[in-house]
């Protein structure tokens, strides 16, 4: 077996002021512990504790007083409807955020690819409100929402949509979309990017084939450039599925505290509350391992898919 | 070269400077945190920096924050707390009492003198002041900020249009109507907080046209106590006050959208708590006087019409851990920020009065003063009064989310008061059933 001298193979020089030899991966694993430790301590832990907590009943307050249930907690979130309410809340706003933000998306990337005049202002337009934070967009939101003083019935009513003063935060059959709105409008600029940027990797000729064959703007995008960006927007899928089961608490909380009853209930609020208004840590626990437990299902069938596509691509269709 | 002992040298000190600021001399470290909000904290500051003139080898360290439990509840958790603490509202407080992590403190506040007073500690708090934080003969917290509950309104305008505030609901009606007329909305609400319908609507709907045994019997969860046609009733007459009184859109209102509706004409009056004023000085009209006025009466109701809404703010209930080390320390820092010097300097800087006996007497003579001392004053007359906030809410709240959901539905026309009550009821069943639900006793004591 060949000996490879790892010193050299990194590029790593013996520094004059260490004694002796050194092993390169101590020097490896010393300057990752510190994130190691980090990641342990704050991530790795927690999410071992909460899998831990969800079979005990446990105010949080004290230590030594979980008391052991078992599976009772699985069994009770079976029948409660709270929690099925939360979870098809979710997967309703993903399935709508996908939609919404995958076309618009897809829209302005195409015309954004052909070097319109002013792009680079409209890329920096549609980019600005990712750089807000979440507090600050969905409070920004909560005016344009506001049903007498709002932007939204404000300007509706200047094309002749007289909404009168709807409380769009407030009605159980638009709060749910509403809460959706302001993400969609701040993560948009991004999937713009990632989808303007796999658009600018399609191989010219390919265009400029299909354009000899004779082929419309509609047909290039639906024939060529569509089939050949699925993989970015299986990435921008997950990359929305994240923000619909994370980020979203930020807008619920903060819009419509999971209101009108329970209308706009997601798994992260209802975790919350489980947990800091019910003082039921093993039962809040529970709901995060089964949430966990679907996001994985969703997140492994979309890898699924993804990959199943990337390799049709190497091996051709 | 590396300079070994230079390197030793630096370190020791570092290490020197590090134990000594943490150790501090051999001084007694106080660690108080509380609850940051709407009533600051300069009141706090100011009894740590007394309580440090007049105990030298004590340094009082305060943290203060807006979302305070998320800090101590760790700390109780790991044996550690703070000495003396005001955890906030989300803090589960009565489950830290039942798992004996608090102090109770009725012998203190029995058997031991106030601050530079010749009286008992307990006989300088407001009457009432203990009700709900009373379990098994023991005090469990020393509560700071009493809320009171009205409908507020812009007595400026008020005056322009020639409005005057009602005393029964019939003249009430008369009014809205009048500002209908004139385009102002009789009623704003914080329609997106459901809980803003008992501040101070249900609560005192349910004891003047109920009475205050049924009023008991909701809080205490009894049988068939939400459901009892009187309380119904009260249900009923809310629903009507929303379908034909409150401003349209208020669903999809905040509170500090709708608060500040009466102040810029849009709505005549807003239901809101004692903490009203201060919460609009940032859009409260220059030359403005704002007022509260109770909720009219029911002329024809056999029941005392004088019951008010109150209760003391549950973001600021001071406990005293039994995990402390200076129990004696803790206690006397909290007569201190109960004593009348506190009590005064606290009233003046926030405009609120506090569960100081009379405190309201030092109400600035300012706007914010003045706003408050109109609601604190019918106070004076008060039959009993309702400490909805800190009982329901803190004791049972399970039973609170599905009252305020069910309200919610309510207000969107699906769902009738016979069904909300059902809904309530049945919530209430489930929690006083439940081995691991600590029941508590609301008894008004009339």
């Amino acid at each position: 077996m060949t000996k490879v001298d790892l010193r050299s193979a990194l590029g790593l020089k013996q520094h004059r002021t260490l004694r002796g030899k050194y092993s390169p991966i101590k020097v490896v694993a010393v300057f990752l512990a510190p994130a190691l430790i980090l990641y342990l301590a704050f991530v790795a832990y927690p999410v071992v504790k909460v899998f831990w907590l969800c079979l005990f009943r446990w105010r949080g307050v004290t230590k030594g007083t979980e008391e052991f249930v078992g599976l009772s907690n699985f069994v009770r979130l079976y029948h409660d409807a709270v929690f099925w309410r939360a979870l098809s809340n979710n997967l309703i706003l993903f399935a709508f955020v996908l939609v919404v933000s995958v076309t618009i998306a897809l829209f302005f990337s195409f015309f954004l690819a052909r070097k319109i005049r002013g792009s680079g202002f409209y890329r920096a337009t549609w980019l600005f409100p990712n750089m807000l934070g979440d507090v600050i967009v969905a409070t920004t939101w909560l005016f344009i929402f506001h049903p007498t003083m709002g932007m939204l019935n404000y300007f509706l009513s200047l094309i002749g949509i007289d909404v009168g003063a709807t409380p769009w935060l407030g009605q159980s059959s638009t709060a749910l979309i509403a809460v959706a709105i302001p993400m969609i409008w701040k993560f948009m600029g991004l999937y713009i990017i990632l989808f303007l940027a796999s658009i600018q990797e399609i191989p010219r000729s390919f265009l400029d084939a299909a354009r000899i064959d004779g082929a419309n703007g509609w047909q290039e995008f639906f024939k060529i450039t569509l089939p050949l960006i699925k993989p970015t927007i299986a990435v921008a899928a997950v990359f929305l599925m994240w923000n619909s089961f994370s980020v979203i608490f930020t807008y619920v909380k903060l819009l419509t505290e999971g209101g009108p009853h329970r209308a706009t209930e997601v798994i992260p609020t209802y975790i919350y509350q489980v947990g800091f208004a019910y003082h039921e840590f093993g039962y809040s626990s529970a709901i995060s391992v089964a949430s966990f437990i679907v996001l994985f299902a969703l997140a492994s069938i979309s890898t699924r898919m993804l990959m199943r596509r990337m390799l049709r691509g190497e091996t051709g269709r | 070269m590396c300079n070994k002992p230079r390197v030793l040298i630096v370190t020791f000190l570092l290490v020197l400077i590090g134990v000594i600021s943490i150790v501090g001399f051999g001084k007694t470290i106080l660690r108080v945190a509380s609850f940051e909000g709407g009533y600051g904290v300069e009141w706090l500051l100011e009894t740590a920096r007394l309580f440090e003139e007049s105990h030298p080898n004590v340094d009082v360290e305060v943290t203060t924050d807006p979302r305070i439990w998320e800090k101590v509840q760790p700390m109780f958790v790991a044996g550690n707390p703070p000495d003396v603490v005001a955890p906030g509202w989300k803090f589960d407080l009565w489950g830290a009492i039942a798992e004996g992590q608090i102090t109770p403190l009725e012998g203190y506040l029995a058997n031991t003198n106030a601050v530079d007073k010749d009286t008992a500690w307990i006989n300088t708090f407001a009457t009432g002041s203990f009700a709900a934080a009373t379990s098994d003969e023991h005090i469990w917290y020393i509560p700071q900020f009493p809320s009171f509950y009205g409908w507020w309104y812009d007595k400026t305008i008020w005056d322009e249009q020639g409005w005057s505030p009602p005393t029964s609901w019939d003249e009430a009606f008369e009014l809205f109507e009048e500002m209908k007329a004139v385009g102002t909305a009789p009623i704003a609400n914080q329609g997106i907080y459901p809980m803003y319908l008992t501040y101070p609507y249900l609560p005192e709907f349910i004891a003047r046209m109920a009475g205050p045994s049924k009023l008991e019997a909701c809080l205490n969860l009894e049988p068939d106590s939400w459901t009892d046609p009187k309380v119904v009733e009260a249900f009923t007459f809310l629903k009507n006050l929303i379908d034909n009184y409150f401003q349209e859109g208020h669903l999809g209102m905040t509170h500090l959208q709708s608060q500040v509706m009466p102040l810029v004409g849009q709505a005549g009056l807003v239901a809101c708590g004692s903490w009203y004023p201060k919460e609009q000085e940032q859009v409260w009209p220059e030359g403005h006087e704002i007022r509260a006025m109770p909720l009219p009466i029911f002329p024809e109701s056999p029941f005392p019409q004088n019951a008010y809404s109150k209760d003391n703010d549950s973001a600021l209930l001071w406990v005293i851990p039994t995990a402390t080390e200076h129990e004696e320390l803790a206690v006397e820092f909290l007569k201190l920020l109960t004593s009348e010097q506190i009590a005064k300097y606290t009233v003046e800087v926030t405009g609120n009065p506090t569960v100081y006996v009379e405190s309201s007497q030092w109400l600035p003579d300012n706007k914010f003063g003045r706003a408050v001392q109109s609601c604190a004053a019918y106070y004076e007359g008060a039959a009993y009064t309702i400490p909805k906030r800190e009982t329901l809410e803190l004791w049972y709240p399970k039973v609170e989310s599905v009252l305020e959901n069910s309200l919610s539905l309510m207000e969107e026309n699906k769902a009738t008061p016979e069904e909300v009550c059902a809904a309530i009821q049945a919530m209430a069943n489930e929690v006083r059933e439940d081995p691991n639900t600590m029941m508590h006793v609301f008894d008004l004591g009339i």
